[in-house]
C-alpha cells in the first residue's frame, strides 16, 4: 500500500510516546473538558442556567475534540505545554465570569 | 489535513476501536436484543397469559393506590401506572420512602422503596412465575451495567468504553476520502480489502443511527462522569446547583408540610387528564407527598419521541388543576431528552422496532468487521510467523464475535431446561449463557484458528436451530401452536432463532469455501483509491 510507507512521524506506535498521550488525554484532556466547559458555559448570552446545561450535554462532544487534538499534534511537548495553558486559561477565565456573575 | 495528521487518526480510530472491540461488541448485541426486550420476556414465560387485561382506570388506579396506602404510607413518591400494551404489561406502582438516617426513629424493617406489578384481583403483588427467569430484561440490562459488575462500576465503565467508540467514529470519519462512493464499494473475495470495504459500507451507510445511539449513550451519563461543569458553574454550591438544574428541566420541588390531609380522588385527576389529552393518553399518575398538605400529583401523557413526558399538575388535595408542563422547558434539555428517547426508541412500533434492531444489527457488524480486518491486515502484510498480539486478538475474535450469540442461545434454551423450581433458576440461566462464551473463548485455544471459525459457525447455527425445537419439546408455545393462534410475539421470536441459525450456517458454508480455496493477491488499486490502513 502506497502512502502508508511513509514514515509515522506522529504518534509513533509503541513506546513512550503513545503513554505520555493517552496520560495526557485521560488527565489534563478530562480536566480541560471541565474548565473549558465552565468557562463556556458562562460565557454563553442568555440565561446561565441555559448555557451549563448545553455545555453539560454537549460536554462528551468536547472531551471528544480534545483526545482527537492531543493524538493530531505532532510534538509531545506541544501537547502537554498546550494543555496546561488551555487549563489556566479556562479555569482563571471561568472564575471570572463566576465572580461576574456572582457580582452582578 | 497532511500525512501525519491522516497517519495520526488512522491510529487512534484503530486503537480506540480495537481495545474495548468485544465489549462493544457484547453491548451492541445485548442492546440490539433489548429492542424486543418485552417481547423476548414473554417467550421466556410461556405459562403467562398473553396480555393483562386493559381495564378502566377506574377499576386500576383505585387497586394501586390501595396497596401504596397499605405499604407505603408517608412515602415522598408514588407511581401509579395502569397496564398498556407493550410498554406497561402489568399495572405497576412504585414507591419512594423518605431518607433516613441510620438509627434515626422511622427507620423500620420497611422496605425504602419498592417497584411492583399488580394482580388487579387480589390488591398483592402477582406472584413469582415458576419458571423464574431474568428474561429480556437482564439481557437488555446488561448492555449497559455488564452484568456481574456492581451498577455503578458497570454503569462507568460502559461510558468510558462508549467514549471510545465515539472517539473512533469521529476519526474513522476523519480518515475517511470517499463517504459517498464507500455506499457502493464491496469488493468480494479479496481478502482484507473485502473486510475493510465491509467494515466502510456498514459504516457508512448507518452512519446517522451510529452516531445517534453512541452520543445519546454518552447523554445517558453526564450526571455520572460530567456533573463538574454544573457544580463548578454555580461556584461548587451543590444546593443551589441541584436547585437550578431541577427548575431547568421543568420540575417542581415538593416541600412537607408536616400537616396530614387526606389525598385527592385520583381517579378524577387522572379523568381529568384524559379529557385534556384523549382516551387512552394518561400514562401514569405520579403522587409527590400523599397524604401531607402540600401533595401535588402529576399527570404524565403517553408517547412522543422525547425521553421527557408533556405533564399536567394537580393539587394532591382539592385535585384543582394547577398548571401544565411542556415535556420542554429549553432548547438544550429538548436536545438531550430527545436523544435519549431516541435512544431507547420506545415509540417505536413493529415496523421501526425491527428497523431499530436492523440498526442495531449493522452497528455490530461493523464493530466485528473492524475486529477481524485488523487481523486480516496483519496477516497479510507482516508474512512474519503471528505475532502473540495477532493470535489473541484471531482467538478472542472467534470466541466473542461467534461465541457471544452461542452463548445467547445457551441463555434461551437454559429457560426451557433448567429445572422449573430450581434454586437460583434464573441466575442459572445467565450463568450458562456465561459458561458458554468462556467455553467458547477457550475453544480457539486448543483448535486451528481457521477451524475454530468454522465449526464455532456451525455450533451457533445449531444452537440457535436446536431453540424451537427444544421450544416444541417443552412446552406447548411452539410455532404449531403459535402460528396457528397468529401469535406473532411467539413465532416470531422461533422464527428469528431459525433465520439467525441460517445465517450462521451460510457463515459456515462461505468460511468453508474460503479456506479450500486460496486466498488472491490483493490488486493493486487505482492510485488514490486507498484509505489509508493501520
Amino acid at each position: 500500500m502506497a502512502n502508508t510507507t511513509t514514515t509515522a512521524k506522529s504518534p509513533r506506535p509503541g513506546g513512550w510516546h503513545i503513554a505520555s498521550r493517552v496520560l495526557a488525554a485521560l488527565i489534563p484532556g478530562f480536566v480541560l473538558t471541565n474548565t473549558a466547559g465552565t468557562f463556556l458555559a458562562l460565557l454563553m448570552p442568555g440565561e446561565k442556567a441555559i448555557g451549563v446545561v448545553w455545555l453539560t450535554v454537549l460536554s462528551y462532544a468536547l472531551y471528544t475534540a480534545i483526545i482527537i487534538w492531543v493524538f493530531a499534534v505532532k510534538r509531545l511537548r506541544t501537547v502537554w505545554l498546550g494543555l496546561a495553558a488551555a487549563i489556566a486559561v479556562t479555569a482563571l477565565g471561568a472564575w471570572g465570569l463566576y465572580l461576574l456573575d456572582s457580582a452582578a | 489535513m497532511n500525512g501525519g495528521f491522516r497517519q495520526s487518526m488512522t491510529w487512534l480510530h484503530t486503537w480506540s476501536g480495537l481495545v474495548f472491540c468485544w465489549i462493544l461488541y457484547f453491548m451492541f448485541v445485548t442492546g440490539t436484543l433489548g429492542y424486543f426486550d418485552t417481547e423476548i420476556d414473554r417467550w421466556m414465560q410461556p405459562e403467562r397469559p398473553s396480555a393483562a387485561e386493559e381495564v378502566p382506570l377506574a377499576t386500576s388506579l383505585p387497586v394501586a393506590q390501595g396497596y401504596l396506602e397499605r405499604e407505603a404510607e408517608g412515602a415522598d413518591r408514588w407511581v401509579l401506572a395502569p397496564a398498556h400494551g407493550r410498554e406497561e404489561l402489568e399495572l405497576r406502582v412504585f414507591f419512594q420512602m423518605p431518607a433516613v438516617e441510620d438509627g434515626e426513629e422511622g427507620a423500620d424493617e420497611r422496605p425504602r422503596r419498592g417497584n411492583e406489578d399488580l394482580d388487579l384481583r387480589t390488591g398483592e403483588p402477582l406472584a413469582e412465575p415458576e419458571r423464574a427467569t431474568g428474561g429480556g430484561q437482564t439481557l437488555y440490562r446488561m448492555h449497559y451495567l455488564l452484568h456481574y459488575f456492581p451498577d455503578q462500576t458497570g454503569y462507568r465503565l460502559v461510558a468510558i468504553i462508549t467514549l471510545l467508540m465515539f472517539v473512533a467514529m469521529v476519526s474513522g470519519i476523519i480518515i475517511h476520502k470517499k463517504i459517498f462512493k464507500d455506499l457502493f464499494t464491496l469488493r468480494l473475495r479479496r481478502g482484507q480489502r473485502s473486510w475493510l470495504d465491509a467494515h466502510n459500507l456498514l459504516s457508512v451507510s448507518s452512519l446517522p443511527f451510529q452516531l445517534m445511539i453512541t452520543y445519546s449513550g454518552l447523554v445517558f451519563t453526564v450526571g455520572l462522569w460530567m456533573p463538574m461543569i454544573a457544580f463548578a458553574s454555580y461556584g461548587f454550591d451543590h444546593e443551589e446547583a441541584d436547585t437550578v438544574l431541577e427548575e431547568v428541566v421543568g420540575d417542581i420541588r415538593v416541600e412537607r408540610s408536616g400537616e396530614a390531609a387526606p389525598l385527592a380522588d385520583l381517579v378524577a385527576i387522572a379523568e381529568d387528564a384524559e379529557r385534556e389529552w384523549g382516551p387512552g393518553q394518561m400514562r401514569l399518575l405520579e403522587v409527590r407527598m400523599p397524604g401531607d398538605a402540600n401533595a401535588t400529583v402529576f399527570a404524565s401523557r403517553r408517547g412522543g419521541l422525547s425521553a421527557l413526558p408533556e405533564r399536567l399538575v394537580y393539587d394532591g388535595t382539592t385535585g384543582e388543576r394547577l398548571q401544565s408542563l411542556p415535556a420542554h422547558a429549553n432548547a438544550p434539555v429538548a436536545f438531550a431528552a430527545t436523544l435519549v428517547g431516541l435512544h431507547e426508541g420506545h415509540f417505536a412500533g413493529p415496523i421501526l422496532r425491527w428497523l431499530y434492531i436492523f440498526s442495531g444489527l449493522l452497528g455490530t457488524a461493523m464493530v466485528a468487521t473492524g475486529a477481524v480486518y485488523w487481523t486480516a491486515k496483519r496477516k497479510k502484510t507482516t508474512g512474519k510467523p503471528e505475532s502473540r498480539g495477532y493470535r489473541f486478538v484471531d482467538a478472542v475474535n472467534v470466541g466473542t464475535i461467534i461465541g457471544l450469540p452461542v452463548g445467547i442461545a445457551a441463555y434461551f434454551l437454559a429457560n426451557r431446561l433448567l429445572p422449573i423450581g430450581m434454586e437460583g433458576r434464573a441466575a442459572w440461566e445467565v450463568h450458562c449463557m456465561f459458561i458458554v462464551w468462556a467455553l467458547c473463548l477457550l475453544y480457539p485455544v486448543v483448535r486451528p484458528r481457521a477451524k475454530a471459525w468454522r465449526e464455532q459457525a456451525w455450533l451457533a447455527a445449531a444452537a440457535c436451530g436446536a431453540i424451537p425445537v427444544v421450544n416444541a419439546l417443552t412446552t406447548d408455545a411452539h410455532l404449531g401452536n403459535s402460528l396457528a393462534a397468529g401469535d406473532w410475539v411467539l413465532a416470531g421470536f422461533d422464527l428469528s432463532a431459525i433465520a439467525a441459525a441460517a445465517g450462521f450456517a451460510v457463515l459456515a458454508l462461505t468460511l468453508g469455501r474460503a479456506a479450500r480455496t486460496p486466498e488472491p493477491e490483493a490488486a493493486p488499486l487505482p492510485a488514490g483509491d486507498e484509505v489509508t490502513a493501520p
